[in-house]
């Protein structure tokens, strides 16, 4: 059984989407298989969303290129879940009396605490991470391999989990922050009903240096940036920023080489700040009905239902959508704590039915992107 | 000259500049959106003759309409005293007019097909649509700095001043009162 999405409302994409196991599933499973629980094969039925307006069901593509894999994968799988009860047997032994070793150190040398909670964290972190590796090596693998193959059923996408490499191409579009470290995942290029796609997920951070010397790092953004092709040809920059408040708007007009543009709409006004290179070229881009399709993208994807977590309404005001238009095409940046385009639990048979649902919603948002701004159609609007 | 005097004759004497400051530059800035109004008009008003030309072949009945339109546009064409407000007031107005003309102009075209479907009349439309598409934009930036200039010099003490220095409020870009009223299609099907 497929479920068919609404177009217009993603606020049904995330509760549709499946569980892909919390952790306290994780940890359950994880018991089960170091009782000796052996990883049993998928016994359902494999079950696809459909993109709506879509011409083509996924089981065809999925016979074609995912399902000749899924034996060897799920030899992998099983590989590995293996090699993690093997690890699991050798490495939770020594990390317990390491563990019990700093206990000792506590009563019997006087460690500090402070000493011996930071030892017990690495004796931890550690183990995990060891016993973890089978898992991240398959997670790898299925992002590498089965990934692309699913991404080619919208066409000429194409897939890298790499990410784009670097966030400064992007800079002189005006909206990146200053950052001090960078990382990108996932990176997908492609066309979508005329108009090029392309969106990676990025974490930028600052650096900061305590009185002590200590370094430490803080999100500076975590989220998405999605670039596309736009009908309209158009020379300058156009850059929309939050609104920052009296003050801040004050500071920005000081340093920005741009010039602010206000536009009509009071509500567009509320919420961002636009400063182009220029004043007629932002209001051809921005007409009075784009602008209320920028608003509409911004409180969907400004949803913490959407975002999937938890964010408090004022950060989300601060950190919410900011776009920009440039070298010929519109550069949006989307705040989210999600990771996307993520395999499913290990615990789950590698029939890549989570995964697949998972990058058919996750696409399905970015092509809503593209309706909801009617990026498409050569309207004029 | 002690500071008390200084205060009471210097943070007047800096208001009044402030202010007066300020409306020279939203006069400035309205000027420049003019401008701005002025280039998309005249690319508008180059394209016209080859959409006639395209035209005139298909449209034998619709001679009067294109006579108006080109006596509109050679009125549009006309310099005029971008100090002057009743003449920038004139000139938006025969622009609007010319819009009109050319809105139900194009509305016409649809009733001969040979011509709705001649490639060289479907590249001329596209590239009617984004002019019209430019001088909206173009507009919405005047209007806006004009807005400005108007708060300016409407509001006291600015009101005085603008007084003073002989500066005026400028008009709006206004649609026509005949593009306002409701089109009825089966007038130009």
């Amino acid at each position: 059984m497929s479920i068919r999405l609404d177009m217009n409302d993603l606020m049904r994409v995330r509760s549709l989407v499946p569980d892909v196991g919390t952790f306290s599933d994780t940890l359950r499973q994880y018991k089960e298989l170091l009782r000796g629980g052996a990883p049993l094969p998928y016994q359902g039925e494999v079950a696809f969303r459909d993109i709506e307006g879509a011409e083509k069901p996924f089981a065809p593509h999925y016979e074609q290129h995912i399902k000749p894999l899924v034996q060897e994968f799920e030899e992998r799988r099983v590989g590995a879940l293996i090699k993690v009860r093997s690890l699991s047997f050798k490495v939770l032994p020594i990390a317990c009396l390491a563990l019990l070793g700093v206990i000792a150190g506590i009563i019997g040398l006087g460690l500090e605490l402070m000493h011996a909670g930071i030892l017990s964290l690495f004796i931890i972190v550690g183990a995990g991470g060891i016993i973890s590796i089978p898992v991240t090596k398959y997670k790898s693998n299925v992002k590498g391999i089965i990934f692309p193959k699913i991404f080619s059923f919208f066409g000429d996408f194409t897939y890298d989990q790499k990410g784009l490499g670097s966030v400064r191409s992007l800079k002189s579009s005006g909206i990146i922050p200053s950052y001090d470290r960078e990382s990108t995942e996932d990176y997908v290029r492609g066309e979508y009903e005329g108009v090029s796609i392309e969106l990676t997920e990025a974490h930028l951070e600052d650096k900061h240096r305590d009185s002590k010397g200590r370094t430490s790092y803080s999100t500076v953004f975590k989220g998405i940036f999605v670039r596309l092709s736009m009908h309209k040809n158009f020379k300058g920059k156009t850059i929309i920023k939050r609104d920052s408040g009296g003050i801040g708007n004050w500071l920005t007009d000081k340093t920005n080489a741009l010039e602010n543009v206000k536009l009509e709409d009071p509500v567009f006004e509320k919420q961002f700040e636009v400063y182009s290179s220029d004043q007629i070229e932002a209001r051809y881009l921005l007409t009075t009905s784009f602008m209320e399709r920028l608003l509409k993208l911004s409180s969907t994807f400004g949803d913490d239902e959407i975002a999937g977590i938890n964010i408090p309404k004022s950060f989300r005001e601060r950190r919410g959508l900011q776009a920009s238009f440039y070298d010929d095409k519109l550069l949006i940046m989307i705040p989210t704590q999600k990771d996307r385009f993520e395999p499913a639990s290990i615990f789950i048979p590698a029939t890549f039915e989570a995964e697949i649902n998972i990058v058919l919603g996750e696409m399905n948002q970015i092509f809503q992107i593209v309706h909801m701004l009617k990026l498409n159609q050569d309207i004029g609007l | 000259m002690d500071l008390t005097t200084l205060l009471i004759f210097g943070v007047p004497v800096a208001v009044i500049y402030f202010i007066y400051a300020g409306i020279i530059k939203k006069r400035n800035k309205a000027k420049e959106a003019l401008s701005g109004v002025d280039v998309q008009l005249k690319k508008r008003s180059n394209l016209i003759p080859n959409i006639l030309k395209i035209a005139k072949k298909f449209m034998e009945h619709e001679k009067d309409l294109m006579s108006e339109i080109v006596a509109l546009r050679e009125q549009a064409d006309q310099s005029y005293d971008k100090g002057d407000t009743s003449a920038i007031a004139q000139h938006l107005a025969v622009s609007e007019q010319l819009a009109g003309k050319m809105s139900g102009f194009m509305v016409k075209v649809e009733a001969y097909p040979d011509l709705k479907s001649d490639t060289s009349m479907l590249q001329a439309q596209k590239t009617y649509n984004e002019v019209e598409e430019q001088i909206a934009a173009a507009r919405r930036f005047y209007n806006s700095a004009v807005n400005d200039l108007n708060n300016a010099v409407q509001i006291f003490p600015g009101s005085v001043i603008a007084g003073m220095i002989n500066i005026s409020e400028m008009p709006f870009y206004e649609a026509d009162e005949a593009s306002k009223a409701p089109v009825d299609a089966s007038e130009f099907l």
